[in-house]
């Protein structure tokens, strides 16, 4: 009976009886002592090491398992004793004085088994001794100022060789392929596997290969998602600092200043300062909130972060979001009820005795930059702000019967306010040009109110009176009004028409 | 270093200080190495390989003669090394000759040649 203990030796393990062990030990310590002057000592032992593990692996079958006294004893006959092939006369450390590294140079594999996704990150991370998070975020950042280093990673993809074996992780790093350093990426290799099958303890046994396949794949799903989102994230965050904060004019409109921001938007349409910055605030909440939410989420799929901190302040991004959400609604509904109540007033323009009306459009010239249009009223007119006056472009035209044999003609105008009262102020606020010059009309395609009445849909219709018989002709228009098919009394219902002319002077029938 | 060693074998007169071991050893070294770098030349070999046709053709006794050669060649930069994985053992070093090393192979070969028909000329007589 003998007591075995357990020996490391280059990365294997073995059983070997005590005795046998110590008479290694022995032999090893003759050895470093005859090799004392020799320059490559510790790699002469080193290879050496290497060939007793060899041999002990040779001598090992299922039937045995053990490494005994009389192994050692003839495996240090083969090596022989140190006496025997170390010879002192050598002046030899004093010649090989100027040894080269090189074999031992770095060299750069891909990381496939930390890596995301082909593990050129995690491979560069070694090579260069940084942290792998380090290389991925350099990676990130860069990949958001162009493709190139997606291109970059694809390439270095391709042209790099994985790491095959803890040799090449050795390489890699540029470490000095020892015995202690291929012991210390043994012990990470068996920790890091340790790590994956606690983790992926509940699948299939005996499909290690399967798992690492089905781990790689979610993990390059993950990636994938994580930077998506990641970018989308950014992509977000561009226009929201251009527009939002620095409040960059972007709607095509014709101002003082050519576009209008955002802000200058929610002038034109909300009542007060106040809810001026209360949606500009929410509107800000939104945008970082979601900004914010989106790369955590993206982070938190790149880097498979579980952290009670992270996920609290997520909810918490999420939750300021929803809150911007609701405010923002709060504005808008108090907003649209500014809509609530249309008042119109009518004005009478004239009066004019012809056989036939003729109306011709008066475009007003702004001087005006084509360019900044926008389309508002259906694609018929644009929408203009100069000195505090908003000028809106297209007027509607409305015919009726006149009483008498005269043309009448009235100006109608219109605008929504949260009251009557004030929705009559903002219709009389409205400006636009109508005259009447030898029995003709000229109507103003366009027409003005003050910017502090906000746009509350403000219109104005010219409204003719249409003698019984005669005829209104407007471009090649003519309108006459028809008897209602319903013919009720004597007394005769005339139809109703209506036209609308645009901002360029078009007139359309309805 | 093996050019001093020949130097020596060459020359009879250093040859009859010497004590007989201490030549035999010279004469085996010498021959050794332009045998490890043959072996090395013919195919990239990792020390087992190499053990095993030194002791082929009983030029070494023991094993442990070959690995401060190897490292001694390896640092005059005639032999360069990778590694690769074992399936039943541990990784194994697998050597090479540089351009150097073939150079000096060559020389070596031509020494050689021009040695052994001195000597068989010499013994001859």
């Amino acid at each position: 009976m003998k007591r075995t203990i357990s020996v490391n030796i280059k990365g294997t393990n073995f059983i070997i009886e005590e005795d046998g062990y110590e008479l290694l030990q022995n032999y090893f310590n003759r050895l470093e002592q005859g090799l004392i002057n020799e320059e490559g000592k510790s790699e002469i032992i080193e290879d050496i090491e290497y060939r007793v593990a060899e041999l002990f692996s040779e001598l090992l079958s299922e039937r045995k398992t053990v490494i005994e006294m009389a192994n050692v004893q003839s495996i240090i006959s083969t090596l022989g004793q140190p006496e025997d092939f170390i010879d002192e006369d050598e002046n030899s450390s004093k010649q090989t004085e100027t040894v080269d590294n090189s074999t031992n140079s770095r060299k750069f594999f891909r990381d496939e088994e930390n890596g995301r996704i082909a593990g050129v990150c995690s491979g560069l991370s070694l090579y260069f001794g940084i942290d792998v998070m380090v290389v991925r975020a350099i990676f990130l950042i860069v990949f958001f100022f162009g493709a190139f280093s997606l291109s970059v990673y694809v390439i270095l993809w391709i042209i790099t060789p994985k790491i095959k074996s803890n040799v090449d992780r050795l390489k890699t790093q540029g470490k000095a392929v020892t015995v202690d350093s291929l012991k210390e990426e043994v012990e990470g290799a068996a920790n890091r596997f340790r790590k994956h099958s606690k983790s992926f303890a509940h699948r299939v046994k005996n499909n290690e290969n399967m798992n690492y396949k089905l781990n790689r794949l979610v993990r390059v799903i993950t990636t994938v998602i994580g930077v998506g989102i990641l970018i989308g994230a950014f992509s977000l965050l561009v226009p929201l600092v251009t527009f939002g904060v620095l409040d960059t004019p972007f709607i095509p409109a014709q101002t003082d200043f050519g576009f209008l921001s955002f802000s200058s938007i929610n002038e034109l349409f909300l009542e007060t300062d106040l809810d001026m910055s209360w949606m500009k605030m929410s509107v800000l909440v939104i945008g970082f909130s979601t900004v914010s939410f989106l790369i955590l989420l993206g982070l938190r799929f790149l880097f498979n972060i579980r952290n009670r901190g992270y996920k609290i302040l997520m909810s918490a991004f999420f939750i300021f979001g929803i809150l911007g959400i609701v405010s923002a609604s709060f504005i808008s509904m108090k907003t649209v009820r500014n809509l609530a109540n249309e008042a119109e007033i009518e004005k009478k323009v004239g009066v004019i005795d012809a056989s036939v009306l003729k109306i011709y459009s008066n475009i007003h010239t702004l001087n005006l930059d084509a360019n900044y249009k926008i389309n508002v009223n259906d694609g018929n007119g644009v929408i203009t702000i100069l000195e505090n006056k908003v000028y809106n472009e297209g007027i509607k035209l409305e015919y009726r019967l006149s009483k008498d044999s005269l043309y009448h003609v009235y100006q109608k105008f219109s605008a929504n306010s949260y009251a009557y009262k004030t929705a009559i102020e903002k219709a009389k606020n409205i400006k636009h040009g109508v005259s009447i010059e030898n029995d003709e009309l000229y109507i103003n395609t366009d027409f003005t109110f003050p910017l502090k009445d906000k746009m509350r849909d403000q219109e104005v219709t010219v409204v003719i009176e249409i003698p019984k018989g005669k005829r209104v002709n407007m471009q090649n228009a003519n309108i006459t009004l028809r008897r209602d098919a319903i013919d009720f009394d004597e007394d005769f219902e005339y139809e109703f028409q209506s036209g609308f002319l645009n901002g360029s002077g078009e007139y359309k029938h309805w | 270093m093996l050019c001093i060693v020949l130097c020596k074998c060459v020359s009879l007169k250093k040859i009859k200080r010497m004590s007989l071991e201490n030549t035999q050893a010279q004469m085996r070294k010498g021959i050794l190495e332009f045998c490890i770098l043959s072996i090395i030349d013919k195919q990239e070999s990792y020390p087992s390989d190499i053990l095993e046709q030194l002791k082929a053709a009983k030029l070494i006794v023991v094993e442990g003669t070959l690995y401060p050669l190897l490292t001694r060649l390896k640092k005059l930069e005639l032999l360069a090394y990778r590694w690769e994985e074992s399936n039943s053992g541990p990784p194994r070093k697998y050597f090479s000759l540089t351009p150097k090393g073939k150079e000096f192979l060559n020389s070596l070969g031509t020494t050689w040649k021009e040695l052994h028909q001195a000597v068989a000329l010499i013994t001859s007589k």
